[in-house]
């Protein structure tokens, strides 16, 4: 059969079977589509519209309102900039754009805020938080109108400022007199590397303002002083603090009391941090719980004036902390800071008096917490009858005991000047073949009672050279002067004269020992202040004839080298030899 | 009396320990030392805490204790020190 064959039924349409189809088509048409309206409509009412799609349309209304008006806006903008003072040169360099917050975002005509309080901006950037019933819309108000001084930019500042930066409070001042270091990043997690050499209040608004542009930030960039206390704790509500030594502690807690501020208080060092929330609803203060300032302890000796300049057992700067034992202190420190401004202070750990401990190696109870005495009645600050009524009363115990005017003074042919050292190390780099020479005890240690001949030296007046590094053994293992001998302070100062004698001479085998024939032990520590007294005992113990007999000497090397052996203490310390190093990254320090 | 004092901060590291058990001579009447005493007996078998014990809190059952409140056996008691890094 061919294609051109006729149809079926001899040229005759089969008009039944094209009606049934035409129906078929028509009813087709006529039912699809509704259909899929019908089942569309199932569809889109068996979700709401998802978060994203909400924020989406919310954001389209308000930039097609931003446009409508960007001309009142850009005006706004200016007149906000100079009001707040909020944004200077440097934040402008750094890519902070103006704070925005006096704008208010207009509303869809059809649609009202819970509160004319809070922008638009400020509800969308902080909708998660203040949906919380115990906190909502009157508690985040609470935080906008909350003014907070976190003092100390550190490693519980960093977590501190970002947190309550984050959530709101109106109005933040971050206090901080320190540069921004490589040494502080493992910890002050808010600044950065390319910030280094930048002040930490100034870095530390930066990154905030970056956060959140819709909140006022004053960067303080002082170290806390009594005059500094009297001008800038007034102006805020709540002390935040993030300080890291005893003196600013008294001083902070003195202001605090004086000026009648609640501080939010922790500290952290190791694997360890403190958390409490003091002067506040009547309870103690800081001198009620710790009355005696370090200074106030025995100094006598050496070791005396050691434990005065290190109360937890250690010197300014000579711990190591992990970064997040004071992450985690801070993080908390802000989460009672947002109790205490957003009205919730009935859940403060403040409310109950209590202090948390927090020890990230405990593996049984990382937290604890105890309970505090109340206020002592003979608390110099703010008990029944203080001694202390203004910031002027009590100097000595907002220095800061690290300087080096607090130790013993050593006669001025008794340092060693960096430079003087660096060229040294340099023109006889210590190897082991100056130690394999035949182990020869300086004669002043062989026989600490009569001196033996004098060994020769004359090399840019420092002669042969013995560094004995008094850091902590854990800094000495990160790095050290090759072949120095590592003596850490507290061994140093507990010691007997036996003792210490057997470690300067140094069991030869492990090569740590004295080499032959030094003429002055140079003693190193970080900066200068441990091998100081380091130097005063082992002067004490091993040197008091040369003392005795330098009186016509002079000063520099001449002196030292007619008494056989000497103690030097390095001026500034390793820091200080560093900076005479390039590039300095050659010479990492801890 | 035997009393474990649980040790923080720089007092577990002047130890190098977490925990110490003193000797402390209980009085008759009662079987419980003060504060006081244990201070005594800690600055005395422990010389290295010395240094520490002078703005240490110490804590009987979570709770800050003046030196004249008792320890009694079994009483949980925390030496603190003062933190000041940050
Ligand atoms: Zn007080």
């Amino acid at each position: 059969m061919s294609s051109a064959s006729p149809p079926p039924g001899g040229g005759k349409v089969n008009w039944e079977l094209w009606i049934l189809r035409a129906v078929g088509v028509g009813v087709a048409l006529y039912i699809v589509p509704r259909w899929v309206h019908f089942l569309s409509f199932l569809v889109s009412n068996s979700r709401r519209p998802s978060r994203e799609e909400q924020q989406l349309v919310l954001r389209s209304l308000s930039i097609l309102e931003d446009h409508a008006r960007s001309k009142e806006a850009s005006i706004t903008h200016q007149i906000t900039l100079e009001e707040l003072g909020g944004i200077d040169e440097q934040d402008t360099a750094a890519g902070v754009e103006p704070v925005s917050g006096a704008r208010e975002m207009p509303m869809a005509p059809f649609w009202t805020s819970g509160s004319s309080a809070l922008s638009s901006a400020e509800v969308e950037l902080y909708g998660r938080q203040l949906i919380l019933p115990q906190l909502g819309v009157a508690g985040q108000v609470r935080l906008k109108e909350s003014s907070v001084l976190v003092v100390g930019a550190g490693g519980l500042g960093s977590p501190v400022c970002l947190y309550l930066a984050a959530a709101g409070i109106g109005r933040l001042g971050i206090m901080d007199g320190d540069a921004v270091a490589m040494t502080n990043l493992h910890r002050q997690v808010i600044h950065n590397a390319a910030r280094c050499g930048t002040n930490k209040a100034i870095s530390a608004k930066q990154t905030c303002q970056h956060l959140n542009k819709q909140i006022r930030i004053d960067a303080h960039d002082t170290p806390l002083t009594p005059s500094v206390a009297e001008r800038v704790v007034p102006q805020y509500d709540v002390l935040v603090d993030c300080t890291d030594n005893p003196a600013a502690r008294y001083l902070l807690n003195d202001a605090a009391v004086l000026f009648n501020k609640p501080v939010v208080c922790g500290s952290a060092l190791r694997w360890e941090g403190q958390l409490w929330v003091y002067n506040y609803r009547s309870g103690p203060c800081y001198r009620c719980l710790h009355p005696q300032p370090p200074h106030r302890l025995d100094q006598s000796g050496p070791e005396g004036l050691f434990n005065a300049l290190s109360p937890g057992g250690g010197a300014c700067d000579m711990e190591g902390v992990i970064g997040t034992a004071p992450g985690t202190i801070g993080v908390m420190q802000a989460m009672e800071v947002l109790k205490v401004c957003g009205g919730l202070g009935d859940h403060s750990i403040g409310a109950s008096n209590r202090m948390v401990m927090y020890d990230g190696l405990d593996a049984e109870g990382p937290f604890r917490s105890i309970r505090l005495r109340t206020k002592r009645p003979t608390c110099a600050v703010c008990g029944d009858h203080p001694s202390i009524s203004s910031l002027q009363d009590s100097p000595d115990d907002y220095i800061d005991m690290c300087p080096a005017d607090l130790l013993p003074p050593l006669p001025p042919s008794a340092h060693v000047k960096p430079s003087q050292l660096a060229s040294h190390l340099h023109r006889h780099p210590p190897s082991e073949a100056n130690l394999s020479a035949p182990p020869r005890v300086p004669p002043i240690l062989q026989d600490d009672n009569t001196y033996q001949q004098q060994v020769g030296g004359g090399d840019g007046g420092l002669g042969a050279v013995s560094v004995v590094d008094v850091r902590p053994s854990a800094h000495y293992a990160v790095s050290h002067v090759r072949h120095s001998l590592n003596l850490p302070i507290d061994q140093i100062l507990s010691q007997s004269k036996e003792e210490l004698l057997a470690r300067l001479r140094g069991p030869r085998g492990n090569n740590r020992g004295a080499p032959p024939s030094p003429v002055s032990y140079v003693v190193v520590c970080r900066r200068g202040n441990d091998s100081r007294l380091a130097v005063s005992k082992l002067r004490d113990l091993f040197q008091e004839e040369a003392d005795d007999d330098q009186g016509g000497g002079g000063e520099g090397g001449e002196g030292r080298e007619e008494k056989g052996c000497t103690f030097l203490n390095l001026q500034g310390g390793l820091e200080a030899v560093r900076r005479n190093v390039e590039p300095t990254e050659a010479m990492p320090l801890v | 009396m035997r009393i474990r004092v649980l040790l923080f901060a720089g007092a577990k590291e002047a130890m190098r320990a977490g925990a110490v058990d003193v000797e402390v001579n209980a009085s008759s009447a009662d079987n419980t030392v003060s504060v006081a005493e244990l201070m005594d007996s800690l600055r005395q078998t422990h010389p290295p805490l010395a240094k520490v014990l002078p703005n240490s809190l110490l804590a009987v059952n979570q709770e800050y204790a003046e030196d004249d409140v008792r320890i009694k056996e079994g009483d949980e008691v925390a030496l603190i020190p003062p933190i000041s890094g940050g």
